[in-house]
Parts: C-alpha cells; sequence; structure tokens
C-alpha cells in the first residue's frame, strides 16, 4: 500500500490553499543517493505533499501530518516522514520565502564561561521570546582560535584579558532562529557594561548575571553580517572545527529527546540537572540519523518493546546531547534517580520530582534518555562526541 | 638469348675454341654427411629443454598462484574468524548487556509495583492513625469537658458558700462605703462647684448686661453719630457736586474762548490763503502772459523770416516771370490782397485766443472760490461733530455721578435697616438664653435631688442587711463550729484569688468618673 495512504478524507488541493514549499533531500540508503522532492505543506488542515523532482511525479499524495508544524519548516531543519528524513534545503517558491525568511532570520549567540551555569535560564529566556535554538555546541577555546574570533579588538588594550576569561572555561555557542532575531537577542542581553544595565535594564541578561564589562555573561553579533561571519567560524559548512569538551570520566550521557526540545523544555531539564549537583561537561545540538539511532539504542532491541518508537522518536527532529559528569563513580546511577521511571506516568505517581515525570509526556516521549546501565555511560558519551 | 651472352656458370670455364668448355671440379662438401640428422637432433634437444624449463616454469607458477591465493584465502578467513569472533563477542557482550538491563528494568519494574502496593498499604495505615487521631480527639474533648464540669462544680460551690459571699459582700460593703463617703465628698464639690459656677454665671450675666447697655448707649450714641456723619457726607456730596458743576461751567466758558480763538485762527488762515490764492493767479497769469508773447514773437518773426522769402521767391520768379510777361504784374496784386487777407484773419485769431485766456482765468477763479467755500463748510461741520461729542460726554458723566449718589443713599438706609435687624435678634437670642439657663439650673436641681433620696434609701437598706446577715452569721458561727476549719481553708484559697481577679461593677465605674469630672 502506498505509504501515504490514510482514510481521512482530505479536501483535493486547490489553487486558493495557503501552501509552502520547500525543497527536500533524502538520502536514500538502497540506491545510496540523494533525492530531491518538492516538499508541500498546507498550513490550513496541516497536511503534506511530495513531490519527485526528477521523475516528475507524484511521490506522496496530499495527507495530514499532525507531527510536522509550521515551526519545524526552515532551511536546514530535518524533519522525519513515515521514517525518512527530509532535510529541506531550499525554498520552493517565491511565496514561501517571501512569507518565512524574516521569520527566519539567524544570529549567533555565545555564552562566557562564567554564564554556562546560567544556561537553564538564558534558554527558558529565549523561549518566551519565541526564539528557537538550531544549533548549539559546548566548545573549549584554545587560545588561537579566541585570538581568531576576536581579531578586532586586538588593538584594544584588554585583548589579553579578555582572552585570558574566554579561554578559562568551555563557552557554549549557539545558532538561534526567529524573527528580528539579531535586534531582540541584543535586547535580552542588555547593555555590555553590567553596571550600566542594571539601572537602564534591570531584566537583561548581563544585569542578572554580569559582574564587569569584562565578564558581561554573554555575547551576541552586532548584525546579520557579523552573525553570519561568526557562525561560519563556530558551525563552519565544512565540517567540525572545535573539539568537544566531553572528558570521558565518571559520566553519563543524557539525551533531551526532539519532543522535548521542540516543546521548549530544554532550559528548565537543564535547570533542573544543574540543580541537582550535576555538571554538564559537554554539550551539543545534534540530529541523529535512522541508522544512528537504532545503533545507539542496539541495547534496547529487544529488551524492550518500545524499540521501534524510541528510534523513530530519537531521529524526529534535533536533540540535546549532554554529558552528565560528577565527582564519584556512581554518577549514572544518580543521574538516573533523578530522571526517574522511564514511564512518567509511574513517575507522576512515586518520584513527583524526577525529570521524566516533571517534563515527559508517556514511554516514549519522556524527555529525555539516560543511560541504564551504569557501565554504559561513557560508552555512549563516547558514542555521540567522539563517533559521530 | 646467345650463349656468349649467358653469363657463365662458375664452374664452367670457356676455352680458346669454339665448344671447348671445360669444368672445375667440384669441392667435396665441408658438412658431414649427417649433419641434417645432427641438426634435426640438436633442435630436438633445444624443444625438449624448453619444454621442460615451460613445464617446470608452470608448474612453480601453478605453486606460486596457489600459495598466494591460500595465503590470502587463509588471511581472509583469518580476518573473518576474528571479526565473526569479535561479532560474536560484541554480541555476547550485547547479549550479556541487554540482559543486565533487562535485569536492571524488570528488578526497578518490580520495584515500582512493590512501591506502588507499598504505597496502597499505606491507605489502610493512614485509616488507623485517623482512628488513633480520632480516639485521641475524643480523649481531649472528654478531659476537656470534665475540667469543664469542674469548674461549674466549683462556682456553684462559691455560689452556694454564704461565707465566702458574706466576706466578698463584707468587702463589697466597704468598697461601697469608701465609695459612698467619696461620693458625698465627690457631691459636696460638685455642690460648691455649682455654687461657683451659679456665681460666675450670675457676675458674667451682670458683666453681660451691664456690657449690653453700655453697647446699647455706645450704639445709640454711634447711631446719632453715624446720622450726624450721614448729613455731613451728603453736604460734603452736594458741596462736591457743586464744585464740579462749577468745573463744569468753567470747562464751557474755555472752550468757548477757544472756539473763539480757533474761528480767529480760521479767518486768519482763509485770509492768509486767499492771499496766497490771488499771489499764485497771478503768477500763473503772467507766465501764461509771457509763454504767449514768447510765442506770438516767435511767429511773427518766423512769418515775418517766411514772408522775406516769400518774397525772395516771388521776387525771384516774378523778375522770370517779368521777363516772361507782363501781365504777371495783376497777379501780384491779387495776392497783396490775399496776404492782407490772411493777416487780417491771424489777427482775429489772436483776438480769440486772448479772448479764450481771459475765460480760463475766470473759470480758474471760480473753482479755485468753489474749493475753498466745501474746505471751510467741512471744517465747521467737524468743529459742530467736536462740539455735539463734548456736550454729549459731559451730560453722561453728570447722569452717572447723579446715579452713583443715589445708590449711595440707598446702600445707607439699607444699612442701617440691617443694623436694627440684628440689634432686634441679638435682644430676643438673650432672652431664650435667659430662659434656658434657668430651666437647666431647675432640671439640674431636680436631679441632685433624685439622687440623694436614692442614696439615702440605700443606705437605710444596706444597714438593715447588714444587721440581718450579723444575726444570721451568729447564728451559723453556733452551728457550724466543725465546717468552719475547712471551710476557711478553701477560703482562704478563694479569697486570696478572688480579690484579684474581682470584677468592678459596671455601675460603679462612671460614679467615679463623674465626681472626677468637671462640669462643662
Amino acid at each position: 500500500m502506498f505509504p501515504g495512504y490514510s482514510d481521512a478524507y482530505i479536501e483535493p488541493s486547490s489553487a486558493q490553499d495557503e501552501r509552502y514549499s520547500f525543497i527536500a533531500e533524502w538520502y536514500d540508503p538502497q540506491a545510496a543517493l540523494i533525492r530531491r522532492y518538492q516538499f508541500l505543506y498546507y498550513p490550513k488542515d496541516s497536511s503534506i505533499e511530495m513531490f519527485d523532482i526528477k521523475n516528475r511525479r507524484k511521490f506522496l499524495s496530499r495527507t495530514k501530518f499532525e507531527s510536522v508544524r509550521l515551526e519545524d519548516l526552515y532551511i536546514g531543519s530535518k524533519v522525519s516522514i513515515y521514517s525518512r528524513q527530509l532535510t529541506f534545503v531550499d525554498f520552493g517558491d517565491q511565496f514561501t520565502e517571501s512569507k518565512l525568511i524574516s521569520k527566519k532570520e539567524k544570529t549567533f549567540a555565545l555564552i562566557k564561561p562564567d554564564a554556562t551555569s546560567k544556561l537553564g535560564v538564558i534558554l527558558n529566556g529565549l523561549r518566551d521570546r519565541n526564539i528557537k535554538v538550531t544549533k548549539a555546541q559546548m566548545v573549549q577555546m584554545t587560545r588561537t582560535d579566541a585570538v581568531k574570533f576576536y581579531d578586532e579588538h586586538q588593538s584594544k588594550p584588554y585583548f589579553n584579558s579578555i582572552l585570558e576569561y574566554i579561554t578559562s572555561g568551555p563557552v557554549i555557542a549557539m545558532e538561534i532562529v526567529g524573527s528580528g532575531v539579531v535586534q531582540k537577542w541584543l535586547e535580552m542581553l542588555g547593555p555590555s557594561d553590567p553596571s550600566e544595565a542594571r539601572t537602564s535594564n534591570p531584566k537583561s541578561i548581563r544585569a542578572m548575571f554580569g559582574t564587569d564589562e569584562l565578564k558581561n555573561t554573554a555575547h551576541g553579533s552586532i548584525n546579520a553580517t557579523a552573525a553570519a561571519k561568526e557562525l561560519e567560524f563556530f558551525f563552519p559548512s565544512s565540517g567540525a572545527a572545535f573539539v568537544g569538551t566531553a572528558k570521558y570520566e565518571n559520566s553519563t550521557c543524557c539525551v533531551i529527546k526532539p519532543h522535548a526540545v521542540k516543546e521548549g523544555l530544554v532550559g528548565d531539564i537543564i535547570s533542573v540537572i544543574m540543580d541537582a549537583g550535576f555538571d554538564i561537561t559537554a554539550l551539543s545540538m545534534q540530529t541523529v540519523q535512522k541508522a544512528n539511532a537504532e545503533e545507539f539504542y542496539e541495547i534496547y532491541k529487544g529488551v524492550v518493546a518500545e524499540y521501534k518508537s524510541m528510534v523513530d522518536e530519537l531521529c524526529n527532529g534535533s536533540c540535546v546531547v549532554l554529558e552528565i559528569s560528577g565527582n564519584d563513580q556512581d554518577v549514572p546511577s544518580k543521574f538516573r534517580q533523578l530522571c526517574g521511571p522511564s514511564d512518567p506516568e509511574i513517575g507522576r505517581h512515586l518520584r513527583p520530582k524526577t525529570l521524566r515525570a516533571m517534563f515527559g509526556k508517556d514511554a516514549i516521549q519522556n524527555a529525555v534518555h539516560c543511560t541504564d546501565l551504569p557501565e554504559d555511560g561513557i560508552l555512549e558519551v563516547e558514542y555521540f562526541f567522539r563517533i559521530l | 638469348m646467345l650463349a656468349t651472352q649467358r653469363t657463365r656458370r662458375t664452374r664452367e670455364h670457356t676455352g680458346p675454341t669454339p665448344h671447348s668448355v671445360s669444368i672445375r671440379a667440384k669441392m667435396p662438401s665441408s658438412k658431414l654427411p649427417e649433419h641434417l640428422l645432427l641438426e634435426r637432433r640438436r633442435q630436438e634437444d633445444l624443444r625438449e629443454e624448453a619444454i621442460l624449463i615451460t613445464k617446470y616454469n608452470k608448474m612453480f607458477d601453478l605453486k606460486n598462484d596457489w600459495e598466494r591465493i591460500t595465503d590470502r584465502s587463509i588471511q581472509k578467513n583469518t580476518v573473518q574468524r576474528r571479526v565473526k569472533d569479535l561479532m560474536e563477542q560484541r554480541k555476547l557482550e550485547l547479549d550479556e548487556r541487554r540482559q543486565k538491563l533487562r535485569e536492571l528494568l524488570s528488578a526497578e519494574d518490580e520495584e515500582y509495583v512493590r512501591e506502588m502496593e507499598a504505597k496502597h498499604e499505606t491507605l489502610e495505615e493512614r485509616q488507623n492513625k485517623m482512628c488513633e487521631r480520632a480516639k485521641l480527639l475524643k480523649a481531649k474533648r472528654e478531659t476537656e469537658r470534665q475540667a469543664f464540669v469542674e469548674e461549674k462544680l466549683d462556682q456553684q460551690w462559691r455560689e452556694q458558700c454564704e461565707e465566702l459571699r458574706g466576706v466578698l459582700s463584707r468587702r463589697h460593703q466597704d468598697e461601697v462605703c469608701v465609695d459612698r463617703m467619696q461620693q458625698l465628698a465627690a457631691k459636696a464639690d460638685l455642690e460648691r462647684r455649682k455654687q461657683e459656677e451659679e456665681a460666675m454665671y450670675a457676675q458674667l450675666w451682670e458683666k453681660d448686661r451691664l456690657a449690653k447697655a453700655a453697647r446699647e448707649e455706645q450704639e445709640a450714641q454711634q447711631q446719632i453719630e453715624r446720622n450726624r456723619f450721614g448729613i455731613k457726607a451728603m453736604v460734603d456730596t452736594l458741596r462736591t457736586q457743586k464744585a464740579s458743576l462749577q468745573a463744569k461751567k468753567l470747562e464751557e466758558k474755555r472752550l468757548i474762548a477757544e472756539e473763539a480763538k480757533l474761528l480767529i485762527e480760521e479767518r486768519e488762515l482763509r485770509s492768509l490763503e486767499e492771499e496766497r490764492a490771488s499771489q499764485q493767479k497771478r503768477l500763473l497769469q503772467k507766465q501764461h502772459k509771457s509763454s504767449l508773447e514768447k510765442s506770438m514773437k516767435l511767429k511773427l518773426q518766423r512769418e515775418a523770416k517766411e514772408q522775406q522769402e516769400e518774397l525772395a521767391l516771388d521776387m525771384k520768379i516774378l523778375e522770370q516771370l517779368l521777363e516772361e510777361s507782363r501781365n504777371e504784374a495783376h497777379e501780384m496784386v491779387e495776392r497783396k490782397h490775399r496776404r492782407r487777407e490772411e493777416e487780417q484773419k491771424y489777427r482775429e485769431f489772436l483776438q480769440q485766443q486772448l479772448e479764450e485766456e481771459t475765460r480760463r482765468e475766470k473759470e480758474l477763479d471760480r473753482l479755485i472760490d468753489v474749493d475753498v467755500a466745501a474746505m471751510w463748510s467741512k471744517r465747521i461741520h467737524q468743529w459742530k461733530l467736536e462740539k455735539e461729542a463734548r456736550n454729549r460726554l459731559m451730560r453722561d458723566v453728570m447722569e452717572t455721578r447723579r446715579k452713583q449718589l443715589q445708590e449711595k443713599l440707598q446702600k445707607l438706609a439699607y444699612e442701617k435697616e440691617v443694623l436694627k435687624r440684628d440689634c432686634e435678634e441679638i435682644m430676643a437670642a438673650v432672652e431664650e438664653h435667659n430662659k434656658l439657663e434657668d430651666e437647666r439650673v431647675q432640671r439640674t436641681k431636680m436631679i441632685n435631688k433624685n439622687y440623694e433620696s436614692d442614696l439615702l434609701a440605700q443606705i437605710d437598706h444596706q444597714k438593715s442587711k447588714k444587721d440581718e446577715r450579723k444575726m444570721e452569721e451568729l447564728r451559723e458561727y453556733n452551728e457550724g463550729l466543725q465546717t468552719e476549719a475547712k471551710y476557711q481553708q478553701r477560703l482562704k484559697n478563694v479569697l486570696s484569688s478572688a480579690t484579684s481577679e474581682r470584677k468592678t461593677h459596671p455601675m460603679r465605674r462612671p460614679q467615679f468618673e463623674v465626681t472626677g469630672q468637671k462640669m462643662v
């Protein structure tokens, strides 16, 4: 049967329907080649339609598909449709481009070493302002990196202290997306001097967490061109440039699942983790391919009945991978206690203070994945931060 | 082909004669007779050797190939085996891990189930706890009730215990007596104060009366004075009016004189203007005359010149004509005649011109006269208007002044009336006050008398009661000597505690306050 078949009545598409068109790519593992499709989205009844560009024929007739939302559709986003992970590479028409280009303005945000512990609050602030985080990476900057990044400040007297400060600990680089995001993020940051910010804009990030003009919590791009440059620096299109900050020692792996990322729970989850006394030593926002997800979850195959839906959930969008570490050996089991029972329903009855009880929906969409076997913690961390 | 021409074979040699041919003897062959055989044998040997070599090579190739393939397959197999081993090991490990995980998860599930069950059990426990709590509460309520009963019994005893009540009442009586003393003192005080007050009021009233009389007198005087002052004011106003009238008259006179002056000035001005006009006229006439004379002179000159020229021309023509014919003389006479006519005409024209001139002058004079007359009429009209305006202003001022006076008089009369009314009101108020004061004094006297009688009755009652109680006590003393000690003990306890918590009668407080208060 055709994959897009459903019994629900779908109105025949008409010219009056508002629709968004994208060019989507799918890597076909059987043929080992990339196929291109025109992807149409009708926001009226959230249905989708796909058209094979090369073979010039319909690939998927118009079908209701509730899990795809308009917010998920932007250039570079990944959506899985009937087990096919599609990547959007371009807009399909002028209408879509003009409608969505302003919404999809990008900028670069850097959280400096002293504020990495405030990540949860900052992420919540972004969520409240309707800003999406599309890329994120915890990075330990070397001195040469820092020199390259702060190239324009090279002649300033405080250059050396900036370098020392920025290399003093891991930083978190993020790509954030939203309409007018450059301005919004700068407003959220407030004036660059925290003491000035405290008088003029006491609710800004720098006013709340900054100490002085040097240690001012976070960095934001001044305009779109600077943002593009800085994004290219931290997230180069040619592949990863920075070495991760993972320790692979006394650590366990935590994956914030795509549904939680979409619902904007990342900030809350990270806050809870940090409040519980765990350190986040590595962070990365990743989109997992289906094969990789299967490999990652192989231990669950045949053990849990929900293995397949777990895999599907993991590759249904981008997820945030964290390395949780502590001082002693039993970090995995301790963190597992914080996560609670895998079924949030049980969690709510027995351990209402656990992550899954607070943020999970059901046994599959249970907000976070954590390493179950204590000895597997480093293995899973390595899988995400070294192998992928 | 000729024989001679034939190339000779190497063995043939031709002699000197024909047909003499000799053949050179053949040399025996250098090769062995069996050389072919040998050759063949050699070749076969070589072939065999080659075959052997190829065979050998082939064999070793085969060996090599075999070795290589075998090596490769061995290696491959080893690798495969190792990979398989590793895979199996990994699978085993994975299985092991899965097993572990399975165990972990199932253990956890069991634990969760157990916990859930435990949670259910706690419900029963909670019920038990609630039962216990209910019991506890019941017990507590019981003890409270017991305490309340105790207290009530105690209260009953206390109320029923005559001795205690006696002591208490004695105390109470003492207090009452003391209070009564105070009351009496307070009453005396009150009386004294009231008397003082009355005296003071009398004094005040007297003072008031005197003051009132004085004031009335003063007012009367003031009235007289005011009246006098009113007349004086009227006289003053009249005087001022008179003065203003006089001033007005003076002003009018001044205005008339000014007018006269202005008229004289005007006349002078007019004469001056007339003079100037005549002068101007004369000047104009002179100018005109001179210009006319000038033009006439010029004209005459021109004409004379023209005549001369004409004469010259005529003379020339005449001379010419004289030469041609003599008849022309007649013509000349005619021409002369014509010229004379022309002159006559010209003179007439001049006369006309002169007449015109005189007429124009007359016209000019007339126009100037008209202008002057218009000017004068205009100015006179203006003066008249000004004068009217002045008169009107004067009239207005007089009118307003009269109105003001009238108003002032009205106001004065009204004030007088008001004063009179006030006086009457004050008198009425004083009378009423006196009446009220009398009433109040009467009332207080009544109240005090009543209170006195009440108190006396009370005292009598108390005294009689006390006597009765004393009698009874004596009787009881005889009867209940045995219970006395116990009673005394309890009484002592109660009394020692009762003194502190004794409540004052609500009626007692305001009495004290009344005595302490000052009459307002």
